[in-house]
C-alpha cells in the first residue's frame, strides 16, 4: 500500500513544474517581464445581502500597490503597501498598520503577478495529489508563502490554469477557512488571467469581476502615499 | 365566451406562477436556514421534518399571504431574533414614497402600564402643535391604547413599542389624531400632520431605506450623542469622530443607544475605535459554523480617554447591544437604563424569488465578558427607569444618572 502510495506521489509533477508550465499558459516569461505597472478594474459583489461595489488595483514595481473597494452606504475601503509598510483604512474601521501573516498576505498582493514571482514569495511548492474541480481534472500543489499559513492550489491538467485555490486566512478578527474559485480566463494586460473570483468565507459567497486593465500606464506616486490616518497611526505607534 | 376562457387561462396561470415562486422562496428560506445557520441542525430542529410540514402549506396557499404567514410560523419555531420575513409591499411602498413613512416626531415608551412621550423631535409636527415629554396618549385615530398595552403586557419591550410607533406613524401627508393626558391631566386630542421621518435616507444591501440621523449636543462639560441606527457608514462614523475631536476636553461622554435597533454589526468596532487606546481589545465574538470572527478593536488616532456612560432600554438592539455589552464587559463603559432587548444575531438580509424580503441569522454573538447576548441582552450596571413625572418636569432620569456618575469621575 505504502509502496503504491509512494509510486503514486513518484508520478505527480513537481510543484514548480506545475507552476513553471502555469506561467507558460498565461503568457510566458517574456510577456510577464514586459510588465512594470497595472490598473485593475473591476466589480465586487455580496450577492446574497444585495451589496455591489467598484474595485480598483494599482500595483506597481516592486511592491508598491493601493487597492480601493467602494460600496454604497459603506464607502471607501482602503489597503496598500509601501516601503515595508502594509495597511488598512477604512471609515467603518480606521487605520491599520499590518503585521505578520497579514503583513505577508498583503506583500503578495503587493507583488505584481505573484504567479510568475512564486519563488520569491513561497518558500516551498508540492504537489500533493490529484482532484476534480468542476469536473477537470487537477494537481492539488500545496504552496508555502514566506511567513504565512500553506495555499491548495488546484491547477487544470489539461488547460494548465488554477482552477481554485483554499487557503486558511489570517484576518484580524481571527483565521478563516476562504476557497476561491477562478474562472473566464481572459487575456487582460497581456497576460491570461481568471476575471471572475468566487470567493466562499464561511458560506457566504462573494464574487470579483475584473473588467479592465491598464498596463504599463505611468501611476504616480502619489498614489501610493500612506493615508494621513495611516501616517497619523504610525506616529502615534512611534517611542516618545 | 373565449374572453372569459381566455381569462380564466390567465388567472389560473397567474395564480400557478404566484404558487411556483411561493414554493421557490420557501425551498431558499428553507435551504438557507439549513446550510447557514450556525447550529447543525438548526436550533436542535429535525430541519427535515419542518421541510414536510410547512412544504405543503405553502404549495396549498390560495394567496402570497398565506404562503409567507406559513414561511414565518416555520422560521418562528427557531425560536430566534433576526429571522423575518419583510412583505414586499414594503419595499414597493417606499420606493414609492422616496420620503418614506411618515411620521409625527413623537417617540415613546410604556411606563407603569401608560403609552408616555419620552422624546419630541425638533421643528417635528409634534413639537409644532405643542406636544410634549411625560404626556400620556390615550388613543390614536380613535382607538384606546390601554387595551392594546394590556394585551401586550408579556410583549418583549421591542415589539410592543415598535407597534405602537407604527400606530403614530402612516402615509407621508397624511395625519392622526392623537388624544393625550397632557400635565395636570388634562386631555387634548390634536390632529398630527405625518411627514417625512426625521434624517436622511440611507441604502444599505437589501435592507429597505432607513432614515438616519445623528445628534450631538453638550450637557455643562459632557458630550452627548444620540443617534437611531448602525447604518450610513460614510456619514455616521465621520459625524462621530468630529464628536470625540471636539470633545477632547470633555469630562465625559454619554452615548444615547435607546430606540436604536441596531444596524452594520461591524459599525460597533468601527465607533468604539474611538474610545480605547490599546490594540486587540474585543468587543466579543461571532460564532458562525465554519468560523468564528472576533470583533477586535482598532484603536483611532484620536481617541476619547475620559468615562463613557452608554443609556440603553428595551429598543436598544443588536449592534447596540453588542457596543454597549462590549465596551462595558472591556471596563470601558458604564451602562445605565433599563435592559436591552436581547436580540444581538448576526444576520443577513435577502430578497425573496416571490419579492418578501428575508432576513435571517448567520451567527451566535457572545459578549466579551462571556454573555449571549440573544435572549438575555445587555443588564444596565445602573438600572434607572423613566418616569412620567420626571419627563414633564424635563428631566430624563437616565441621562440625570450618567451625568451624575461622569460628574463623580476624575478627570482624564
Amino acid at each position: 500500500m505504502l509502496a503504491a502510495l509512494q509510486l503514486a506521489a513518484a508520478d505527480l509533477p513537481s510543484g514548480a513544474s506545475v507552476l513553471d508550465r502555469y506561467v507558460e499558459v498565461t503568457g510566458g516569461k517574456q510577456a510577464y517581464e514586459a510588465r512594470r505597472s497595472e490598473i485593475l478594474h473591476g466589480t465586487i459583489e455580496y450577492k446574497v445581502a444585495g451589496l455591489k461595489g467598484s474595485v480598483v488595483r494599482y500595483v506597481r514595481e516592486r511592491n508598491l500597490y493601493r487597492a480601493t473597494i467602494e460600496m454604497p452606504g459603506i464607502g471607501a475601503m482602503d489597503m496598500g503597501y509601501r516601503n515595508g509598510i502594509a495597511w488598512q483604512d477604512s471609515a467603518l474601521m480606521g487605520p491599520r498598520i499590518l503585521t505578520g501573516p497579514e503583513k505577508s498576505e498583503a506583500l503578495k498582493d503587493a507583488t505584481l503577478d505573484p504567479e510568475y514571482h512564486w519563488r520569491e514569495l513561497y518558500s516551498k511548492a508540492e504537489t500533493v495529489g490529484e482532484d476534480v474541480v468542476n469536473g477537470e481534472e487537477c494537481y492539488r500543489v500545496v504552496l508555502t508563502p514566506i511567513g504565512d499559513a500553506p495555499e491548495t492550489w488546484f491547477f487544470s491538467k489539461k488547460s494548465g490554469l488554477v482552477l481554485k485555490m483554499s487557503a486558511v486566512t489570517s484576518t484580524q478578527q481571527g483565521d478563516i477557512e476562504v476557497e476561491t474559485t477562478y474562472t473566464d480566463y481572459r487575456n487582460l494586460g497581456g497576460v491570461l488571467r481568471p476575471t471572475h473570483e468566487v470567493q466562499s468565507v464561511a458560506g457566504q459567497q462573494i464574487e470579483l469581476r475584473l473588467d479592465a486593465a491598464e498596463v504599463n500606464v505611468d501611476i504616480p506616486a502619489e498614489r501610493f502615499q500612506l493615508p494621513e490616518g495611516v501616517s497619523a497611526l504610525l506616529a502615534k505607534q512611534l517611542p516618545k | 365566451m373565449w374572453s372569459l376562457v381566455l381569462l380564466l387561462c390567465l388567472a389560473t396561470g397567474a395564480w400557478a406562477q404566484t404558487r411556483t415562486i411561493d414554493l421557490a422562496s420557501f425551498d431558499l428560506v428553507w435551504t438557507t436556514i439549513r446550510d447557514t445557520h450556525w447550529q447543525k441542525p438548526p436550533a436542535g430542529l429535525d430541519w427535515d421534518a419542518m421541510r414536510a410540514e410547512y412544504r405543503p402549506r405553502v404549495e396549498k396557499a390560495a394567496t402570497q399571504t398565506e404562503a409567507r404567514a406559513a414561511m414565518q410560523e416555520m422560521i418562528g419555531r427557531l425560536r430566534q431574533t433576526h429571522f423575518a420575513i419583510l412583505p414586499g409591499v414594503v419595499y414597493a411602498s417606499l420606493a414609492e414614497d422616496a420620503g418614506g413613512p411618515g411620521s409625527t416626531g413623537i417617540d415613546v415608551r410604556v411606563l407603569n402600564g401608560e403609552a408616555v412621550v419620552t422624546a419630541v423631535d425638533p421643528g417635528s409636527p409634534a413639537e409644532r402643535a405643542g406636544v410634549r415629554t411625560g404626556w400620556v396618549i390615550r388613543a390614536v385615530n380613535g382607538r384606546e391604547w390601554k387595551p392594546v398595552i394590556e394585551a401586550a403586557r408579556s410583549a418583549p419591550v421591542l415589539e410592543l413599542t415598535r407597534s405602537l410607533l407604527n400606530r403614530l406613524s402612516g402615509p407621508e401627508g397624511g395625519s392622526v389624531d392623537v388624544s393625550f393626558d397632557s400635565a395636570g391631566g388634562a386631555a387634548a386630542t390634536l390632529r398630527l400632520d405625518l411627514v417625512a421621518g426625521r434624517g436622511s435616507l440611507a441604502e444599505f444591501g437589501n435592507l429597505p431605506a432607513t432614515r438616519v440621523w445623528y445628534d450631538e449636543k453638550r450637557l455643562g462639560e459632557t458630550g452627548y450623542v444620540h443617534f437611531n441606527v448602525f447604518l450610513d457608514i460614510p456619514r455616521l462614523i465621520p459625524a462621530f469622530e468630529k464628536t470625540i475631536k471636539g470633545c477632547q476636553s470633555c469630562n465625559g461622554l454619554i452615548i444615547d443607544l435607546r430606540g436604536n435597533p441596531g444596524g452594520i454589526g461591524g459599525m460597533a468596532m468601527g465607533m468604539a475605535g474611538f474610545l480605547v487606546d490599546q490594540p486587540n481589545q474585543r468587543l466579543g465574538s461571532m460564532y458562525m459554523r465554519d468560523a468564528t470572527l472576533n470583533f477586535v478593536i482598532n484603536p483611532r488616532p484620536t481617541e476619547f480617554a475620559g468615562p463613557v456612560a452608554i443609556l440603553i432600554d428595551g429598543t436598544s438592539a443588536s449592534t447596540a447591544e453588542i457596543l454597549a455589552g462590549g465596551l462595558r464587559d472591556l471596563g470601558r463603559a458604564r451602562v445605565f437604563g433599563t435592559r436591552s432587548a436581547a436580540a444581538a444575531l448576526p444576520s443577513v438580509f435577502t430578497r425573496l424569488p416571490n419579492g418578501d424580503g428575508f432576513q435571517y441569522a448567520v451567527a451566535n454573538y457572545i459578549s466579551q465578558g462571556g454573555q449571549t447576548l440573544e435572549g438575555t441582552g445587555v443588564t444596565p450596571d445602573e438600572e434607572v427607569q423613566l418616569t412620567k413625572e420626571g419627563l414633564l418636569a424635563g428631566h430624563d432620569a437616565v441621562v440625570d444618572a450618567a451625568l451624575a456618575w461622569i460628574g463623580k469621575q476624575r478627570k482624564p
